[in-house]
């Protein structure tokens, strides 16, 4: 049984002339985890900051259920935003008394082997993340908002980030809403993949349905206009169509070798596909 | 969060402070600055530190989470943004209020003379800006930007207020000048009024602070023109209502002007109503003349004849000389300047023919003129006098007037307390240098006072020019004098004249005999006499401590109470008014008159 614990109503939001929210709606349920796609500039970030409350939508609504008080949601911008001028035990300190948390948990400081009374502006941007995350995880968050940081750190330290999320996920059923360009180091993390286009979700799947219904075909020739498509791009020697969406009728009608694909390929289509339209435009 | 304020803002006292104090110190330990007291460099340096500290405290509210790329982080704690803007405000104010008191302290410890700023402006100043760049801190992050934007508000603030107190001097009919609004800063105008002007000014200041709290409800980090447009969207409205509420408070405190009231010698009542013409009382009638007329101080009475010097409202000038006739209850223009032009404060009259000096209003006061008026055709004849003396600076210029072999002359002197020179001018023109004297002279008995640094010289003509004939000894200083007001001193006999110096609290006074030419020291008297005629000598003392206003005759060498009038002698709706005929007193909206010798208390029935 699912439980809903975050309610967007037709979020609207401009920055001079631009719309960068419109009528954006979600619904968000206990312990789910969620990947935002999109191209640059699609409104990603802007909907992420708007859930943590850096920004106020110009209009429509955002209610969290009784479950979810202020201090219960976790947000790490992509700017990495902390006082920085403060040192690792200022900050932590600042964040425990903001957050009224007592026993804050130093696991993950100690094995990043972070010296407690270096500025966090001299910290490099990895540490800096997962300092981040140690604060964050301290609150024993309901919602865990992350935007764009996970391409800046080095694997090993992405790893460390990774696992720490998927712990966060299992021990206390957080919901975790990820803003993400790459998908390939965290493919098992995504229940449920979004797509952002213009302020707008074009793409709410599951990651497990998603799967389903696109389906790539690889062909040197060209295939029947009838087959729908978001995304084709031709390539040396062969073409690649990106099928969606996919059903056995259409395997029937047009038998071609429709492939599975990894969902790094399948967000590239999607955001491709958004690129294309735009040149058509 | 609060914790993370104070300390933010107590590491900006000390900052503060050390600056303050040091940069004094090593300008007179480095001798850029030599020969002055440490404190006399540190206060001014304070005063003007304290300026720029005010507008640090409003402005530097999200400085630091600016500073540090800390902002979003800021917006993400779980507070709502008022609470926010709590957090960073009080401390600010408790840091303001700090260095307000340390200020209040020293400026009563000797910074007064040093300060560059009246404590009323500064004040006003300190927490203006202080409340201004608190509510422009969140409409961008350049500081200097801040700055500028701050102190430009702060200008069309003090403008505003100005506008307000100016439309409302317009709207009400009394000219903007009369109210000296200047002196609301130095907090010398009617406490009355300094409220309700206070009221205008802070109500005048909540538009900035209301569209800043409303605006900032929704603050974020998308760049400043979002915010800056929700704010005016807020600001224009509220600037309004505002606006009108500011002006409702300027127009209940600036009034219309008190009415003021002057008894002549034939016991009737002048009362006038600034700008809106005046009522003449008499026992049970009441004359009303209309017209834009001020007789509130004249400056020569002579039988039923009442004059003023009038001002010309646009000019400020005093460049008329109006008549009221209190027999037919007309009132006349007799003499009509240039504008640029003023009028002295003394008139003398004999015959039909108004005597002054006037000149030029600005530029040292120079083109001094003797202008002769005739009541009847209203001829004018001028005098020019160009001599040194009686330019530079503005001083009263007595004049006095007789003739000598069947010629006309007139007196003119300045009234200083040192150097005055004497001249005569004829009736054709004729200037002549009678000479000088050390304190004012007077002209009385056909006699001339005048004064050298020790002694008092009567002078009187012998073939046609002043000599002296008697040198009294006056090593304690004593000034004597006539008064004013009164028209043809010529045709009274003084038996004696009062002449006074400064005592230790009050005056000491002295009579001159006219006849044995002996000075009396009558002593330290209680209060200043005010003159009346050759027999009858009044004086009147203000107690402001006891709220109180005693009314003495002299007689037979002695002082006797006539009257004590009891009121709030500070209270500006007040008055306590001696006139020709006696004494006008206002206390609150009641007036009471008193006429001389006795005080007795005259009814006006419509009054």
């Amino acid at each position: 049984m699912t439980e809903k614990i975050v309610e967007v109503e037709n979020l609207k939001l401009n920055i001079g002339r631009k719309k960068i929210l419109d009528n954006t709606s979600l619904e968000l349920q206990k312990g789910e985890s969620v990947v935002i796609a999109g191209r640059n500039g699609s409104g990603k970030t802007t909907f992420l900051k708007c859930l943590a409350n850096v920004i106020f939508p110009d209009q429509g609504s955002i209610k969290f259920s009784e479950e979810v008080p202020p201090e219960k949601i976790g947000y790490i911008s992509d700017q990495l935003s902390l006082f920085e001028n403060y040192t690792v035990k200022k900050g932590i300190d600042f964040h425990a008394s903001v957050f009224h948390i007592e026993d804050f948990d130093y696991t993950l400081i100690k094995e990043l082997k972070l010296d407690l009374n270096q500025k966090i502006k001299n910290l490099s941007a990895g540490e800096r993340t997962l300092f981040h995350l140690s604060l964050i995880l301290a609150q024993e968050p309901e919602i865990l908002l992350i935007d764009e940081i996970i391409h800046v750190i080095d694997p090993y330290l992405r790893e460390k980030f990774l696992e720490a999320v998927i712990d966060l996920m299992d021990r206390c059923q957080a919901t975790v809403v990820m803003v993400n360009h790459t998908f390939s180091e965290i493919e098992k993390i995504p229940e449920r993949v979004l797509v952002m286009e213009k302020g707008q979700f074009i793409l709410d799947e599951k990651s497990e349905t998603l799967g389903e219904k696109l389906k790539k075909v690889v062909s040197e020739a060209e295939i029947s206009d009838e087959v729908p498509r978001i995304f084709q791009r031709e390539l040396s020697y062969f073409r690649e169509y990106f099928v969606y969406p996919f059903n056995e009728e259409l395997r029937k009608k047009f038998p071609y070798d429709y492939k599975n694909t990894r969902l790094n390929e399948i967000i590239k289509a999607f955001v491709g596909g958004q690129y294309v339209k735009k040149g058509n435009q | 969060m609060l914790k993370k304020e104070i300390n933010d803002v107590l590491k900006q006292i000390v900052f503060f402070t050390a600056a303050v104090l040091l940069l004094p110190a090593f300008l007179i330990i480095t001798t850029i600055i030599s020969d002055q007291s440490y404190f006399s460099v540190f206060f001014p340096m304070f005063q003007f530190g304290l300026i720029f500290w005010a507008f640090f405290m409003g402005s530097s509210l999200f400085s630091l989470e600016h500073g540090q790329r800390g902002m979003e982080y800021l917006l993400s704690l779980p507070y709502s943004r008022l609470q926010l803007i709590g957090f960073k405000i009080v401390p600010r104010i408790i840091a303001v209020m700090i260095f307000f008191v340390a200020f209040w302290i020293l400026y009563n410890a000797g910074g007064e003379d040093l300060a560059a700023l009246s404590f009323i402006s500064f004040t006003f100043t300190y927490f203006s800006l202080f409340l201004i760049s608190l509510s422009l801190s969140a409409s961008s992050q350049n500081f200097l930007v801040l700055f500028v934007s701050s102190l430009f508000s702060l200008i069309i603030y003090f403008e505003l207020l100005s506008v307000v107190i100016f439309l409302v001097t317009r709207m009400k009919r009394i000219p903007y000048y009369r109210l000296n609004y200047r002196y609301f800063f130095t907090g010398e105008l009617d406490p009355y009024l300094t409220g309700f002007i206070l009221l205008a000014a802070i109500v005048l200041l909540l538009p900035l602070l209301v569209s800043f709290i409303l605006s900032f409800k929704k603050f974020d980090i998308r760049p400043a023109k979002v915010y800056n447009k929700r704010y005016l969207k807020f600001f224009t409205p509220i600037f309004i209502f505002c606006f009108i509420i500011s002006a409702f408070f300027a127009s209940q405190g600036i009034h219309i002007g008190y009415k003021q009231y002057y008894l002549t010698l034939d016991l009737k009542l002048i009362e006038s109503h600034p700008y809106s013409g005046i009522k003449i009382y008499e026992h049970n009638k009441v004359h009303k003349i209309k017209g834009d007329f001020d007789f509130s101080w004249p400056s020569l009475v002579d039988n039923e004849y009442v004059y003023q010097i009038a001002h010309n409202k646009t000019t400020r000038s005093y460049n008329k000389i109006i008549r009221l006739n209190t027999s037919d209850y007309t009132v006349e223009v007799l003499y009509k300047g240039l504008s640029e032009r003023s009028i002295g404060w003394r008139l003398q009259k004999y015959d039909q023919t108004i005597a002054f000096v006037e000149r030029k209003r600005k530029k040292d006061f120079h083109d001094i003129q003797l202008v002769l008026v005739d009541e009847a055709s209203k001829e004018v004849t001028r005098i020019p006098l160009e001599y040194k003396l009686l330019e530079k600076s503005y001083f009263p210029i007595s004049i006095w007037t007789n003739k000598t072999e069947g010629k006309r002359f007139w007196l003119i002197s300045t009234e200083k307390n040192w150097k005055n020179q004497i001249l005569r001018i004829w009736e054709d023109g004729r200037i002549e240098d009678i000479g000088e004297s050390q304190k004012a002279p007077c002209y009385v008995n056909r006699m001339l006072i005048s004064y050298t640094e020790e002694d008092v010289i009567i002078s009187m003509e012998k073939e046609g020019r002043f000599e002296a004939i008697r040198k009294i000894p006056n090593s304690q200083g004593f000034k004597f004098g006539t008064g004013y007001w009164r028209a043809n001193l010529n045709d009274l006999t003084f038996k004696e004249i009062f002449g006074w110096r400064r005592g230790p609290t009050h005056p000491i006074y002295a009579k001159l005999n006219l006849e044995n030419f002996e000075i009396e020291e009558i002593g330290e008297t209680k209060g200043h006499l005010h003159y009346f005629s050759p027999d009858e000598y009044y004086f009147i003392e203000i107690d402001h401590v006891a709220s109180e206003v005693k009314v003495y005759e002299y007689k037979e060498r002695k002082q006797n109470l006539l009257k004590t009038f009891s009121f709030n002698t500070t209270e500006k709706r007040n008055r306590f008014r001696p006139c020709i005929g006696g004494i006008v007193f206002r206390e609150g909206k009641k007036v009471r008159a008193y006429a001389f010798p006795d005080l007795k208390e005259i009814k006006f029935k419509k009054l």
